[in-house]
């Protein structure tokens, strides 16, 4: 089952774009461990940050509790799709966080 | 309203208490849930509540204690050089800041290594540590609190990369090897040529394990702080991943002679004994120095009889009087704790070279 949707990313007009390269968008997929996907566009430039929050927000999760991962890979909020080299349709993995005690 | 403000070289210096008191002290002041970068911008405190006294003595930097001032914003409150001190307190040079800490937005642990990671995903490159490491994962190492997977891995990457980094030493990702578990992907880790030891932190259910892996000598080792190693790890797909059976792997647990003085005494530590084993045998492989392999002698047993270390005498930080908080009263229960401090330290004081292990080694 997936549910498609492009939520999160507000539209950004007054953030500063760079050149050419700045709009161009990709379509990521965030996939949860029981397989639903979301999905979101999101621009090449543009802080993963946001596509977490967003998909956070949208599923009700506290952002502590969950990990995004690509290709195995912690991704980290402050970098952007641009960095991993992420391409149209790629997927990113959510993760729950592993605790243990006894 | 008196107030004072801590300047972030406090939480840096280094010191294990410091690290604790001062997060009980921003527990108090409800924080909650933010980056540990937030931290790099100071923080402004009350501390009506806390002993100011017992505080001295702890910090060995000292507080400033800061008169209310005009401006409410705590950064450039600590740049201003008109702040009044009170009190008997030496000063900080306020623009002495640790180099490290200069941009407000600087994670925890930056990366030393911008290239990709390994080819094999399932690695954490030690190089390459965790930037994502928040405070939230730092509560999970005070006493009473189960560890996450962060912490696991942040500490762990952080002492392989800071004692053997040219040990070829490997660390498995705990987040991906239950993805991989999942998906059933067949690795043969033992014959691998890319690293000499793999460690391979495990959690079942709320239960961390560790399994070591020496490839020069085709070994497994699970530690398991509850010796309950046939459920705490599903050996059926795991021994794809390893390439060895349940059968050849040697199972280490408190009721064997050697490891009797590690055995977990409360229901928060497992995670901890996972760390203290993998760091354990990390040193005894490793960390010598010495190019043979000096872990078992030809009958297959252990080497070492005699206890490295003795946690017991190093129990010296609980004279601090940690006073108005919860975590009070079962502080001094376990030895233990120290062992958190360890690790707290370990993962705030990435750039300090002098590594805190040695501290563990004391012999006495």
């Amino acid at each position: 089952m997936s549910a498609k949707e492009e939520p999160g990313v507000p539209k950004q007009e007054g953030e500063k774009k760079e050149g050419g390269v700045a709009d161009e968008q990709i379509n990521l997929r965030v996939q949860a461990s029981d397989q639903t996907e979301v999905f979101f566009k999101i621009k090449k430039v543009t802080a993963l940050k946001k596509l977490m929050d967003a998909y956070c927000q949208r599923q009700s999760i506290n952002p502590n509790s969950i990990r995004f991962l690509y290709d195995g890979q912690r991704l980290q909020q402050e970098r952007t799709p641009k960095d991993y080299n992420m391409e149209n349709n790629d997927i990113i993995d959510v993760v729950i966080e592993q605790v243990g005690g006894c | 309203m008196a107030q004072r403000i801590v300047d972030n070289k406090l939480f840096f210096k280094g010191y294990y208490k410091m690290c604790t008191q001062y997060i009980l002290q921003c527990k108090t002041c409800a924080y909650r849930d933010d980056m540990l970068s937030a931290v790099h911008i100071e923080t402004t405190v009350n501390f009506d509540d806390i002993d100011y006294d017992s505080f001295n003595e702890v910090f060995t930097t000292p507080i400033i204690k800061v008169k209310p001032t005009t401006n409410n914003n705590p950064s450039t409150a600590i740049h201003s050089t008109n702040y009044q001190h009170t009190g008997q307190l030496p000063t900080i040079k306020s623009q002495q800041k640790p180099p490290h800490i200069n941009s407000p937005n600087q994670q925890l642990c930056i990366n030393v290594d911008e290239t990709p990671t390994s080819s094999s995903n399932i690695f954490i490159d030690v190089h390459t540590y965790h930037s994502n490491f928040t405070l939230h994962s730092l509560d999970s190492i005070l006493p009473g609190h189960y560890l996450n997977d962060d912490v696991i891995a942040t500490h762990l990457s952080l002492s392989i990369h800071k004692m053997y980094s040219n040990c070829r030493i490997g660390l498995v990702n705990p987040l991906t090897i239950q993805h991989i578990i999942n998906e059933d992907i067949k690795f043969d880790l033992i014959n691998n040529h890319l690293y000499s030891c793999i460690i391979i932190p495990i959690v079942k259910s709320t239960h961390w394990s560790v399994l070591i892996v020496f490839v020069d000598i085709k070994t497994v080792i699970h530690y398991d702080s509850l010796n309950i190693h046939r459920s705490s790890v599903d050996w059926n797909k795991l021994s794809s991943l390893i390439g060895v059976g349940m059968d050849s792997i040697r199972f280490v647990s408190p009721n064997s002679q050697e490891f009797k003085w590690i055995c977990q005494n409360n229901a928060t530590d497992c995670g901890l004994f996972a760390l203290f084993f993998a760091e354990y045998t990390l040193y005894y492989q490793y960390g010598r120095q010495t190019n043979t392999i000096t872990y078992f002698n030809n009958n297959n047993n252990w080497i070492f009889n005699s206890l490295p270390i003795q946690l017991n005498s190093t129990t010296r930080i609980i004279e601090t009087n940690i006073t108005n908080n919860d975590l009070n009263t079962d502080f001094n229960k376990y030895i233990s704790n120290e062992y958190r401090y360890h690790v707290m330290d370990n993962i705030v004081n990435r750039n300090n070279n002098e590594h805190r292990w040695s501290l563990f080694y004391k012999q006495n």
